[in-house]
């Protein structure tokens, strides 16, 4: 489907000059030169009946991303970006920029409207063209999510331990002894007392609920990880812990990394690159500390500016 | 400025000798927060640097000195202008003006190191583990990595039950010295440093500066300096800044006059 989306560079704003370069890199690639975990391109989902004029009558320069024609609601359009094995991509942008809508179509969660992704550890092309039974094989393999709400990523009803034994089963682990053991582990590696391994994710705190999510998503050693607001709404000690882990797992795995956050101190703290969202487009792409230190776009000017 | 460039292009006439040339760089900041406002970061600046040199950066407070060094590191985006990183003789020299950001990510973990002028301090990391991590990215074990940052830390004067607590509680001078340390362990080839003995008594700087000279050897390095002295013993050539433009170079007897006159 056409989407009358431009091709090509999307919107990184903060290059002046072409990336003719980027094939010609000589120096200092070591291990990081075998390509992207994670390439998307194009990426668009709209919500609603959508008419040709969705595209063209939203956007951060109508400041909204709402189609004034047809009502509909273009949630991302054109969204383009790659992250690199071991590398952690933030994305920010306020409530409602289409932050998650990424996250999800990338774990099937939902279809997009139109677009490209390509995992580096899946080369049969377009994972969002190919039959829903390699989807799923895609999604129990290669990716991990954790969800903004962890009533969206956990069975409630269904143990800690249970949980992620569900993911390990998807991913083709039979033998049971084994399976525990891993949960275990999981469990033990994001600080989760071994002895509530058979407790339900409803009696836990959210910091705990989170850490269950993320013991479940590392379950199948994922080469892509989606972290959506994975530390929002927790008391801050809760937080750090939960960054800490992160960087544990950026240490010990080769796992590329979204992570979707509201929270510039995240950021800083842990993305190498960011891209910002605005009313479903990408305003803005570059170094983390390039965006927070000199952004480019007025909108992520004011979003840096407006840290307390 | 342009003849300036071609004159230091003629006299170090081996190809492989430059490691840095800068050309007709322009930065300025465009606020839309404040209406469009325009604030000049620095305009028209044009040096090379010599594989191995040590060039010092001079000038009053808001002159765009930083704002330069950022623009190597590309925390800044600059305008206009070329920044040619010569990576050795064998290779092609990279634009970093116009490298994508993976290009630049990897220039950062082996080739160009970062100090800055900020006291910055990484939440929940222990002054050893800040030291040592650069050691561990090169698949040092870690033993010996937290041994050679030990060594660091006492080489620094660094109290030794600090090295084990984190340097956001640590005062601005200790904080300033972790991360000196941190940049030196990492050795890269080229290392810009905004103001690193700023914050440090005459003792520590002291030592830094011994430190630096040890370096000088291998590493190239582009130093932003208000101590006058430790530009005398550091610098094989000095840039003086002066409403954000480069007003002169030379060495640091030519620009700061003979060492009684301070
Ligand atoms: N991120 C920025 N956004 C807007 N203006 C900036 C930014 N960084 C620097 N400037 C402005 O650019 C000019 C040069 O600043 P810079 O920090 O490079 O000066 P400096 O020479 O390092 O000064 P100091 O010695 O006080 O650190 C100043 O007018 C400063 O206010
Ligand atoms: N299922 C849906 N139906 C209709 N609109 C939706 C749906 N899910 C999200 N949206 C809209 O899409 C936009 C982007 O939402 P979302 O990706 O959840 O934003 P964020 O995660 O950045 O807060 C919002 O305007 C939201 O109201
Ligand atoms: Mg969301
Ligand atoms: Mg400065
Ligand atoms: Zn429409």
């Amino acid at each position: 489907m056409n989407c009358g989306v431009g091709e090509g560079e999307g919107k990184r704003t903060g290059r002046k000059k072409g990336r003719e370069m980027e094939m010609k890199m000589t120096i200092g690639m070591g291990e990081h030169d075998t390509g992207q975990a994670l390439k998307v391109s194009g990426l668009t989902r709209i919500y609603g009946s959508s008419c040709p004029d969705c595209i063209r009558m939203t956007g951060p320069d109508h400041g909204t991303n709402i189609c004034r024609v047809c009502g509909s609601v273009v949630a991302c359009a054109d969204i383009s970006f790659d992250v690199m094995p071991g590398e952690i991509l933030g994305i920010v942008g306020e409530s409602g920029s289409g932050k998650s809508t990424i996250v999800r179509c990338l774990y099937f969660d939902m279809e997009p409207t139109c677009g490209e992704a390509y995992l580096r550890c899946y080369g049969k092309g377009n994972i969002f063209q190919v039959s829903s039974q390699e989807k799923q094989i895609i999604r129990n393999l290669y990716t991990g999510m954790v969800y903004q709400n962890p009533q969206l990523g956990l069975k409630f009803d269904i143990t800690s331990g249970g949980n992620i034994a569900e993911k390990l089963l998807a991913a083709n682990w039979r033998n049971v002894g084994r399976i525990r053991e891993r949960a275990g582990e999981l469990l033990e590696r994001t600080e989760i007392p071994l002895a509530r391994m058979d407790d339900y994710p409803r009696n836990f705190s959210g910091g705990m609920q989170q850490r269950v999510q993320i013991a479940k998503a590392l379950a199948n050693d994922p080469d892509v990880l989606l972290l959506d607001e994975l530390t929002t709404g927790l008391d801050v000690s809760v937080q750090a812990r939960i960054l800490d882990l992160i960087k544990d797992i950026r240490r010990n795995t080769e796992a590329a990394m979204v992570l979707i956050t509201h929270d510039l101190g995240v950021i800083r703290l842990l993305a190498e690159r960011t891209i910002v969202l605005k009313n479903g487009r990408i305003v803005e792409a570059g170094l983390t500390d390039q965006i927070l230190e000199d952004p480019q776009h007025e909108y992520t000017q004011l979003l840096v500016n407006s840290v307390l | 400025m342009n003849t300036n460039l071609e004159k230091n292009r003629f006299e170090h006439e081996q190809p492989g000798n430059n490691h840095l040339e800068i050309c007709n760089l322009n930065k300025t900041f465009t606020v839309h927060v404040s209406g469009g406002k325009q604030i000049m970061g620095f305009e028209d600046v044009s040096f090379n640097v010599k594989r191995g040199e040590f060039l010092a950066i001079i000038g009053g407070s808001g002159s765009g000195k930083s704002s330069l060094l950022k623009c190597i590191y590309r925390t800044y985006i600059p305008d206009s202008g070329l920044i040619l990183y010569h990576p050795g003789p064998e290779y092609q020299p990279t634009d970093l003006t116009a490298a994508t950001d993976h290009m630049i990510l990897n220039m950062r973990r082996s080739e160009i190191g970062y100090v800055s002028q900020l006291l910055y301090a990484v939440p929940r990391v222990t002054a050893l583990d800040v030291i040592a991590e650069p050691l561990l990215m090169r698949g040092m074990d870690q033993a010996g990595a937290r041994d050679i940052a030990a060594n660091y830390l006492a080489r620094l004067c660094i109290p030794e039950d600090l090295w084990d607590a984190y340097p956001s509680t640590f005062s601005g001078g200790e904080r300033q010295r972790v991360n000196i340390a941190r940049a030196l362990v990492a050795s890269s080839n080229m290392l810009l440093l905004d103001e690193p003995t700023s914050a440090l008594d005459p003792a520590s700087t002291a030592i830094v500066v011994e430190m630096l000279r040890e370096v000088k050897l291998k590493t190239t390095m582009i130093g932003i300096f208000h101590d006058l002295s430790v530009v005398r013993e550091v610098a094989d050539r000095v840039i003086v800044m002066k409403n954000n433009r480069m007003i002169k170079t030379g060495t640091p007897g030519e620009i700061l006059g003979s060492s009684t006159g301070d």
